[in-house]
């Protein structure tokens, strides 16, 4: 009984711990100042994109993107962009060459993107499920 | 050398040499991209098509351009784009815009100097070989009538709205000087001794629209990957601009009214475009439409098909000239492989019936003569890269 009962305890855990995040494969972070707690996927998209610069308090959206052949930024592209990411990357292009717009930074590892985060207090970023969150915030996607 | 810009790559690489400094402190203020290709091209007979294709062959269709974005203070950007190449028309150094952007808000931006056209759905990306299924562009674009508008000299507002339920509507508004794309036209430079016929040198001209206005608006859809538009542009004041720079009547207008429409659909491996074009002037029109779609069967090979349909408009008593040089129908095939997502070696070949855009030099004397091949057949291979 005291081990079906543990049983029971661990598969709660584990299903609560994947209701906090819905995203699987990557995780959207802002630095810890931020005091955003959820986003819905179109504004993170936008943010991306570089259609929404201002959070709510006025200060500067600073998105940080990943490697092109990056599998975290692919997943990202696919769930956050609806797009894959060579149809973001073709999207970036067109507005570069356009001298229309300039696409986010682009870090080479989830270890720079925190970094980044970390000393941006605007910044937004994403990471793969399996980096370590220390000194950022993870924002829920709904 | 074509055109009076060697300067504008001078300018560039200088500008480079200043912002490589601030590129190493930090990439968030200054970003540098560049695209280039290659292409031999080759036509059936000796009509020449695009400025890159003769019967002989042509190896020497090049092209290199470096894109610069800074921004060195907060909410102004600086944007440059340097371009080398070489084709039929000879060597070209230019700069294919250069100007200076204060955002307000991505709903409103205000931009000064050389400014890329927001026509048609490739005019702001005209050199970038990667970001289309064809090595050359629709002939509309890059044939020899030269009615594409490229870039205005004046200033103009841009922006981008949400209108809900994931549309969203893009805008400009702009004015000053229209700038086309050269082209090429013989003239008699005097009379053979002999035989007393005129003789013939090329030279190049560039149409040039003053007191111009213009606006575009572009709409997206929820439907994610579908968008649509339209762009009307009007200068009231049209000539030609010699290499010297000076400014001539140009025989078919004194103004003219441009207008594009386009939709677009895209979704993943898959892609149709079609747009319209008119040039509307007093003496002539020119109006033309393409389709084309492209799909991507596995991670490297893609297929792609285009139709294309132009057509010279001229009042009936105007005969000087000939039917077949009047319009231009063309079927293109693309067959690419893609080693990355940013490298494309691409093989294409065209069937066009029509001499608008494929014909000799001497177009008129050869169809007098009863010489001029009413179709033609293009082969054209190559590579095109960006990074």
């Amino acid at each position: 009984m005291k081990r079906a009962f543990t049983a029971l305890v661990l598969t709660l855990a584990v299903a609560a711990a994947n209701a906090a995040a819905p995203q699987s494969g990557f995780r959207v972070v802002v630095n810890a100042s931020n005091p955003a707690t959820s986003l819905t996927r179109a504004s993170v998209a936008r943010m991306f994109m570089k259609k929404i610069t201002e959070w709510p308090d006025g200060s500067d959206v600073a998105p940080v993107d990943q490697e092109r052949t990056s599998e975290v930024r692919d997943t990202f592209s696919r769930e956050i962009h609806q797009r894959d990411a060579d149809a973001v990357s073709a999207y970036w292009q067109t507005l570069v060459y356009s001298g229309r717009e300039t696409p986010p930074p682009i870090k080479r590892s989830d270890a720079e993107v925190l970094d980044y985060v970390r000393s941006n207090p605007g910044a937004i970023g994403y990471v793969s499920d399996a980096a370590s969150l220390d000194g950022v915030k993870t924002v829920a996607v709904r | 050398m074509q055109r009076g810009h060697s300067c504008g790559g001078a300018l560039l690489v200088a500008a480079l040499i200043v912002a490589a400094p601030a590129a190493a402190q930090s990439t968030d203020q200054v970003s540098l991209q560049g695209f280039g290709g290659w292409a031999y091209a080759r036509t059936s007979d000796e009509n020449t098509w695009a400025y890159a294709a003769t019967q002989q062959g042509e190896w020497a269709n090049y092209d290199f351009g470096l894109n610069l974005a800074a921004r060195p203070i907060d909410k102004v950007a600086i944007r440059a784009q340097a371009f080398w190449g070489e084709n039929l028309r000879g060597q070209k150094v230019d700069l294919d815009y250069v100007f200076a952007e204060w955002t307000k808000s991505p709903a409103f931006k205000v931009r000064g100097g050389k400014v890329l056209a927001p026509f048609g759905l490739y005019s702001e990306i005209y050199d970038v070989g990667t970001l289309r299924p064809f090595l050359y562009l629709p002939q509309i674009y890059q044939g020899r009538l030269g009615l594409v508008p490229k870039s205005y000299l004046g200033a103009g507002i841009t922006g981008s709205h949400p209108l809900g339920s994931e549309w969203e509507v893009g805008y400009d508004l702009f004015g000053g000087e229209m700038i086309f794309e050269p082209f090429q036209t013989p003239r008699i430079n005097g009379f053979d001794p002999s035989t007393g016929l005129p003789t013939f040198e090329t030279q190049e001209l560039q149409l040039s629209g003053r007191q111009m206005v213009g606006g575009r608006i572009l709409v997206a859809s929820p439907i994610r990957g579908l968008d649509f538009g339209s762009t009307v542009i009007y200068a009231g004041d049209v000539k030609v601009r010699t290499p010297e720079g000076e400014r001539i009547p140009y025989y078919a207008t004194d103004d003219a009214t441009l207008v594009n429409a386009r939709v677009q659909y895209q979704k993943g491996p898959f892609a149709v475009r079609g747009e319209w074009f008119g040039a509307l002037a007093r003496d002539a029109d020119v109006k033309s439409w393409y389709v084309e779609t492209s799909c991507k069967l596995t991670r490297h090979l893609q297929v792609a098909f285009q139709y294309e349909k132009m057509d010279l408009d001229l009042p009936p008593t105007e005969d000087s000239i000939p039917p077949p040089l009047q319009y231009s129908r063309s079927y293109g095939l693309a067959v690419n492989w893609w080693l990355g997502p940013a490298v494309v070696v691409k093989v294409d070949g065209y069937h066009l019936d029509g001499n608008l855009v494929a014909r000799p030099e001497l177009a008129v004397a050869d169809y007098l003569q009863g010489t001029l091949e009413g179709t033609t057949n293009v082969f054209v291979s190559g590579l095109q890269f960006s990074f």
